[in-house]
């Protein structure tokens, strides 16, 4: 039949209705402004963080892929994640369990140094503006958005302590920067040969050193290669040498003052955080970031080489400013790259961090117990020292959890080699010590790709692309991991409540409790006891002359497993409060009332 | 579009006149012009649009070198070989180099059937009518390798034409190095080789609407891509690329014949796709996540004309709506755009030789994105007004070889500003100007069609 020409001109006009509606105008987008201010964090306790190199997880938006590989052997390249992939990959996420995201640094950066990109963000070269590679500011206030959607919050990594090599010294004033030329330390006649990139640390300030003897400081020499965004860093307070420590790089590391005053590894260029303009930029900097996106906290790197008292005028102003916008519960925890508990616990002192990546509890806990087997006494040990060593009361203004009961725990990250390195195609220690880090106290953070197995050594072969694992989500890791956050979802017990050690050992070897741990979690409604076998070749059982694995769960009450293996097996807590657990080699079971 | 060529094209005969005659044709459509910026440097133009005036384009020529030859049975047939260069002159810059390319490269035939048939076969430019003021050819504008056939009776046209190219882009074509047969030295090996099939249709015809002719014709392209694999430089990492497509269809209504050199065109265009960026482009940003161009959109609608009296007077204008999407899922977007100019150029003639004319222009370009540079919504803005004192052999806008003096002023808004560097002079300030002597010609084009014929 014929269409009647009334209904082909209300066709045509159909058509054409689009085109003068767009042709005439295309108003803003829905991230052009800044956005609306919103909570989503009710406690810290309750979030699960995934941390992902943003370059790494997946590859949304080839259009800024700008010289990105797709050698997969060419890890210190850029290779193409960026924030839409982040955007196109929350399923993946969600089905996880985990609630928080750790991305990458998201600002400007140097394109390459030396012949690695800084595809990770640490090299900093415009505080103020957002890596094309990871995509604009609008994809970004949208990544945020999605994610919180999704009731996934976002934390951002930072850099306060130095940016990318934006100069060199010229110690011999000859105007270009020289791979090798001579240097005194200490103005004696003893020279050392070094690079004006990257000279050695000199408490006075690294010198000019001509052939009649030392001129004085040595003047920078600013690079300009903007081909690779290799440019004096912005705002402009940055091209300010005295925003600079100028002392040379770190050399000895136990020397603390050394460590916060001198520049980074690879010639990052210390910023001087004690000088009242630098840091009010810093504060504005990063206040504005919140302001421009609604993310949720930050991740701040490198804190132990920053000057302590920095962070006691940050973070109350970051708190400040992010309370001033409506956003409770803004999360500031950084990197204190040490074993020493006390060491990191000193930046959770008031008015510092709310909390800080446990990576005492990294060597300590998961390579010594986990992995090696060591006693399970040193769980419970590092356990007692951080209620002492770490802040004992909230922070003012902070997420309203002491961070003694927030440490973030991992079993590794993108600066050390991943958990199963090592381990050679056996996952059972890392199975086992996923258990303990996503229920023990505090705030876990999982490293992309442990749910796919990954096993990269360290930087960068740790830092390895996503994509081929295809996300599958029927990986038995990623499962293991799902049903582990399933149980601590489901039971408040396991995010918020107390714990309490229930049976540790010295025994290593054969004795018939060798290698167990248990620990109890409990609030006012619920109670979970978690029970793991770490030892890597022994059924241990809750043995130990007439020692008990006493619980605080009533007499009679029968337990089952939160977690889906070994559901047929059962537990009845005897009238003296105690519970019989056997586990096999690296089993862990999750004990709930049935 | 242009006038039909009025100049003295230099036309030498190889064999006697009549049936069997042979010739060698030359044409020709060339511009260049000097200027300054009133602060001793040669300055550069101002657009905001992606079509702008032409006031201050650089340097370019073309030679069409036509054989033709009319055999004794009425068939013709001929080629066109069309050298163009572009670029900084020798005596501006002092550089003995030049960019050369060639744009026709192609032999047709006429004749060889009892009907009004025409077949070509080689390089080419395919183009419709365009907007000249903004240099901009807003419907059909093919550079192809291919051939095709044009049908044209009495009232009515018909464009065929399949082409094909391999742009020299990664997307499209890459070699490695490997070693050599005889295991001693390297050789390149072609291991990506995606060529763009495009196939054109362009049919319409004429109607006399009492003194005037007015023409109708639709027009719409097919663009594809076949899938490939291109390997990384260093591992040889393959990666797929996967086919891709695109689609023009459009229409487009001129009339004329109320003067001399008078007629007024109206152009309606969507694209989609691969066809939007056109024939000597891939897209560079926007891509879809599996790094096609699938789900990108371009509405456009345009218009141009020219109108010489009455009495001493001429206006010529044109302007352009346009509204762009790419394919990729960003919501705010800077690289979607719907943006426009409007250009209007009345012209005094004081004599047959000499006339006075002023240019008027606006354009500006709305984003639903931030500016990189600013992280703000921008509507970047330009106005333009010239003044043209020009030298022409006939009384018209559009009597070429033109000789013209021009005083540009150009004033851009603070979001103009901002799309370039710092350092550009640009930049630095609201207020543009450029003084200059330009000549511009067309003489026997074998790509510029006059208006009325297809």
């Amino acid at each position: 039949m014929r269409a009647r020409p009334s209904v082909l001109v209300r066709r045509a006009a159909a058509r054409l209705l689009p085109l003068t509606l767009t042709v005439g105008c295309m108003p803003a987008g829905p991230y052009a402004e800044d956005p609306v201010i919103t909570n989503h964090v009710e406690d810290w306790r309750d979030e699960v963080i995934y941390q992902l190199i943003t370059d790494r997880f997946a590859d949304g938006d080839p259009s800024n892929n700008w010289g990105e590989t797709a050698d997969l052997s060419n890890l210190n390249n850029y290779m193409g994640g960026d924030w839409r992939g982040i955007i196109d990959r929350v399923d993946y996420l969600t089905g996880l369990g985990v609630t928080t995201v750790w991305i990458s640094p998201v600002v400007a950066n140097v394109e390459v140094d030396a012949g690695i990109a800084g595809y990770h963000g640490y090299w900093t070269q415009d505080f103020e503006r957002a890596n094309p590679h990871m995509g604009d500011l609008a994809t970004l206030r949208e990544l945020v958005d999605v994610l919180h959607e999704n009731n996934v919050k976002v934390v951002v990594d930072i850099v306060v302590n130095h940016v990318g090599q934006a100069f060199y010294y010229d110690i011999n004033q000859n105007g270009q920067a020289d791979i090798q030329t001579w240097y005194s330390t200490d103005g004696s006649d003893t020279l050392d040969m070094v690079t004006e990139w990257d000279p050695a640390f000199d408490p006075r300030r690294i010198q000019s050193f001509t052939s009649l003897g030392e001129a004085g400081e040595a003047p920078l020499g600013w690079v300009w290669m903007p081909e690779i965004n290799r440019t004096p860093p912005e705002p402009l307070i940055f091209q300010d040498p005295l925003a600079y420590h100028r002392m040379g790089r770190v050399t000895d590391w136990s020397d603390r003052e050394q460590v916060k005053l001198a520049d980074f590894p690879g010639g990052l260029k210390d910023i001087a955080t004690e000088n009242p303009n630098v840091r009010a930029a810093l504060i504005d900097i990063f206040s504005d970031w919140i302001t421009k996106t609604n993310i949720d906290g930050y991740r701040i790197d490198t804190v132990k080489h920053v000057e302590d008292h920095f962070w006691q005028e940050f973070c109350p102003a970051i708190r400040d400013h992010a309370a001033a916008l409506g956003k409770d519960n803004f999360l500031l925890m950084g990197e204190v790259f040490d074993g020493d508990d006390a060491l990191v616990g000193s930046y959770t002192q008031p008015d510092m961090l709310d909390g800080a990546v446990d990576f005492a509890a990294k060597y300590q806990v998961f390579e010594d117990v986990f992995k090696r087997g060591q006693a399970t006494t040193k769980v419970e040990a590092l356990h007692q020292a951080r209620q002492g060593n770490w802040g004992q009361e909230p922070q003012p203004g902070g997420v309203g959890v002491a961070p003694k009961d927030l440490p973030l725990g991992f079993l590794d990250n993108h600066d050390v080699a991943r958990f199963l390195w090592d381990q050679e195609g056996e996952d059972d220690a890392l199975r086992a010590a996923l258990v303990y880090l996503l229920l023990r106290d505090g705030l876990p953070v999982l490293y992309y790709g442990t749910e796919q197995g990954f096993a990269g050594g360290n930087d960068p072969a740790n830092r390895e692309p996503l994509w081929p694992s295809g996300y599958d989500q029927d990986h038995p890791l990623y499962a293991h991991i799902a049903a582990i956050l399933e149980a601590r979802a489901a039971h408040d017990a396991l995010r918020r409540g107390d714990l309490v050690f229930r049976w540790t050992t010295e025994h290593t070897g054969d004795e018939p409790d060798a290698g167990l741990l248990a620990v109890e979690r409990a609030t006012a409604d619920d109670r979970a006891l978690i029970v793991i076998n770490t030892h890597p070749s022994q059924t241990s059982r809750s043995e130990d002359g007439d020692k008990a694995l006493l619980t605080g769960f009533a007499p009679g009450t029968t337990l089952r497993n939160a977690l889906p293996e070994a559901q047929a097996r059962s537990w009845t807590v005897a009238a003296d409060g105690s519970v019989q657990v056997e586990l096999a080699p690296r089993e862990a079971v999750v004990l709930v009332a049935r | 579009m242009r006038a039909a060529a009025r100049g003295a094209a230099l036309s030498l005969a190889l064999l006697p006149a009549g049936a069997g005659a042979a010739e060698v044709v030359l044409g020709s459509y060339g511009r260049v012009g000097a200027g300054s910026d009133l602060q001793g440097g040669a300055g550069q133009p101002v657009a905001v649009a992606t079509h702008s005036d032409r006031l201050q384009a650089e340097p370019y020529v073309e030679v069409d070198v036509m054989f033709r030859e009319k055999t004794a049975d009425g068939a013709r047939f001929g080629a066109v070989f069309t050298p163009a260069i572009a670029g900084p002159l020798f005596h501006a810059s002092g550089d003995w180099d030049a960019d050369l390319a060639v744009r026709n490269l192609y032999a047709h035939g006429t004749g060889w059937v009892d009907a009004p048939v025409t077949a070509w076969v080689g390089s080419r430019m395919l183009r419709g009518d365009d907007l000249y003021l903004l240099n901009f050819w807003p419907l059909d504008n093919l550079n192809t390798v291919g051939g095709g056939l044009q049908v044209q009776p009495e009232r009515w046209f018909l464009d065929a034409h399949l082409g094909m190219s391999r742009l020299n882009d990664p997307m499209t074509s890459q070699q490695v190095l490997t070693t050599s047969e005889g295991g001693v030295g390297g050789v390149n090996v072609q291991v990506l080789d995606r060529q763009r099939v495009v196939a054109s249709l362009k049919v319409g015809g004429t109607a006399p609407l009492g003194e005037l002719t007015l023409r109708i014709a639709g027009y719409t392209e097919l663009h594809r891509l076949p899938e490939g694999e291109q390997l990384s430089d260093e591992e040889r990492t393959p990666r797929d690329l996967p086919a891709d497509k695109g689609a023009v269809l459009g229409a487009q209504a001129s009339i004329w014949g109320w003067g001399p050199d008078s007629f007024a065109h109206l152009w309606l265009r969507r694209g989609t796709g691969l066809a939007i960026p056109g024939t000597l482009a891939l897209p560079g940003t926007g891509l879809a996540a599996d790094r096609t161009f699938a789900g990108a959109r371009e509405h456009l609608v345009a218009v141009a004309g020219n109108s010489e009296g009455p009495g001493p007077y001429g206006l010529m204008w044109g302007g352009y709506l346009r509204a762009y999407r790419d394919a990729d899922a960003n919501l705010t977007d800077w690289d979607d755009a719907a943006e426009g100019a409007v250009v209007l150029r009345p012209a005094w003639h004081l004599s047959k030789h000499m006339s006075l004319a002023g240019e008027l222009s606006h354009q500006w370009r709305q984003s639903p994105g931030l500016n990189p540079a600013t992280g703000e919504v921008a509507l970047p803005q330009v106005t333009k007004l010239a003044l043209l004192p020009t030298l022409q052999p006939h009384r018209s806008g559009l009597s070429r070889p033109q000789l013209r003096l021009q005083y540009v002023y150009s004033r851009l808004n603070n979001d103009a500003r901002q799309l370039y560097p710092e350092e550009d002079a640009r930049f630095a300030s609201n207020h543009q100007h450029h003084v200059g002597m330009v000549a511009e010609w067309w003489m026997d084009s074998a790509t510029y069609r006059p208006a009325g014929s297809n």
